[in-house]
């Protein structure tokens, strides 16, 4: 019988009650072309070494919990197949422009911040009786924030955001995405509100328009243009606001 | 309650008509002055110093007068933002100072070159 082929995972790990500094663990993991790092990742945790902490669910690029850095780059761990690999190894790291509690796990608290600050949720100037039905949309308004809804919160974006890793204050792509998405949405009426939030000191102007938040968004959404398109329409509402108004 | 940065709002749609402008006009300007020249779609004697000074009435003053100063205020808040992404967003401050400057003093420069040239 043929030895089962293997591949080396190098994980960075960090165990605060045992060493004060990251350190790296390799693992020699059975190799098949359909595994993702998260299978190689879960075969760790069950089989060599059960203390290995990363965050999970649905294992299909859905929920965006299994965020990590897979050899440098900001990945779905349950998306990137072994196969991708380019070397006899693979590096997995927690995404860096977060506090690490644990191995591949961090603090996402930023990031709920700023998420709770837009208030993604539909904003209704009057809300009409459960009877009457829902708030429903023509197609063409529902193909205006598609594609900002297909965000999952992964955190890749932050992570691949180089003004979020100099100023945490920054309110960073996904946010700024989501309030695009409810900003453009035909049954939300809290646009003025959002737009005041996105366009305050630590809003959408810091923004550079590297991009790389769309080039690893892994659900294809571009925050970069939602943030270049929420300047727009902020800076004519602000200008707006500055011009007398009519009696 | 979170306060619109006003400000940031002026000057970054400003950058968006002074990158509007450029792209508008400088290509245009080129053609005119160099490119068309150099295949003999338009004779030398057209864009020769003399000639354009005879035509620099008030208006292509102000014309040259705001190509000139929007171009140069979208490169210099580009040149702010490449500034930050090489990770010196902690001098903030200096560095608007720094572009901002530059970009009075270019204007200024620019309004008096063009007063300076003679009228035709």
């Amino acid at each position: 019988m043929a030895s089962q082929k293997t591949i080396k995972i190098r994980v960075k790990r960090y165990i605060p009650e045992k060493a004060e500094e990251p350190f790296y663990s390799e693992y020699d993991v059975p190799y098949s072309e359909d595994m993702v790092v998260l299978d190689a990742l879960n075969y760790i945790k069950d089989n060599l070494d059960g203390s290995l902490s990363f965050r999970w669910s649905c294992r299909m690029g859905v929920c965006g919990s299994c965020s990590a850095n897979v050899d440098g780059k900001p990945k779905l761990t349950c998306s990137s197949f072994l196969k991708e690999s380019k070397g006899d190894s693979i590096l997995v790291e927690p995404l860096s422009h977060f506090r690490t509690i644990k191995d591949l796990v961090v603090e996402i608290d930023v990031f709920v911040k700023k998420l709770k600050s837009i208030k993604p949720w539909i904003i209704r100037n009057e809300e009409k009786p459960i009877a009457d039905g829902e708030y429903l949309q023509t197609p063409e308004q529902r193909d205006l924030i598609k594609q900002t809804s297909m965000c999952i919160n992964c955190m890749l974006c932050y992570e691949a955001c180089p003004v979020f890793d100099m100023d945490n204050d920054f309110i960073g792509p996904a946010a700024a995405a989501i309030s695009y998405r409810s900003v453009m949405d035909s049954r939300d009426d809290g646009a003025k509100e959002r737009l005041d939030i996105l366009t305050s000191k630590h809003g959408v102007w810091d923004c550079t328009y590297i991009g790389e938040c769309s080039v690893v968004c892994p659900k294809a959404v571009d925050p970069a243009l939602a943030i270049q398109k929420l300047k727009a329409m902020g800076g004519i509402s602000i200008i707006k606001s500055l011009l007398p108004k009519k009696k | 309650m979170a306060e619109p940065d006003k400000l940031e709002a002026v000057l970054w749609l400003t950058f968006t008509l002074g990158g509007f402008i450029a792209a508008l006009f400088i290509p245009v300007i080129i053609v005119i002055n160099n490119l068309a020249p150099g295949i003999g779609a338009l004779s030398q004697e057209i864009v020769s110093y003399d000639s354009m000074l005879a035509r620099l009435g008030p208006l292509a003053r102000i014309f040259f007068l705001i190509v000139v100063v929007a171009s140069i205020y979208h490169g210099m808040h580009r040149f702010k933002f490449v500034l930050f992404d090489i990770g010196l967003l902690k001098f903030k401050t200096p560095i608007y100072v720094l572009t901002y400057a530059i970009i009075v003093i270019s204007a200024m420069i620019a309004i008096y070159s063009l007063i300076l040239i003679p009228n035709p």
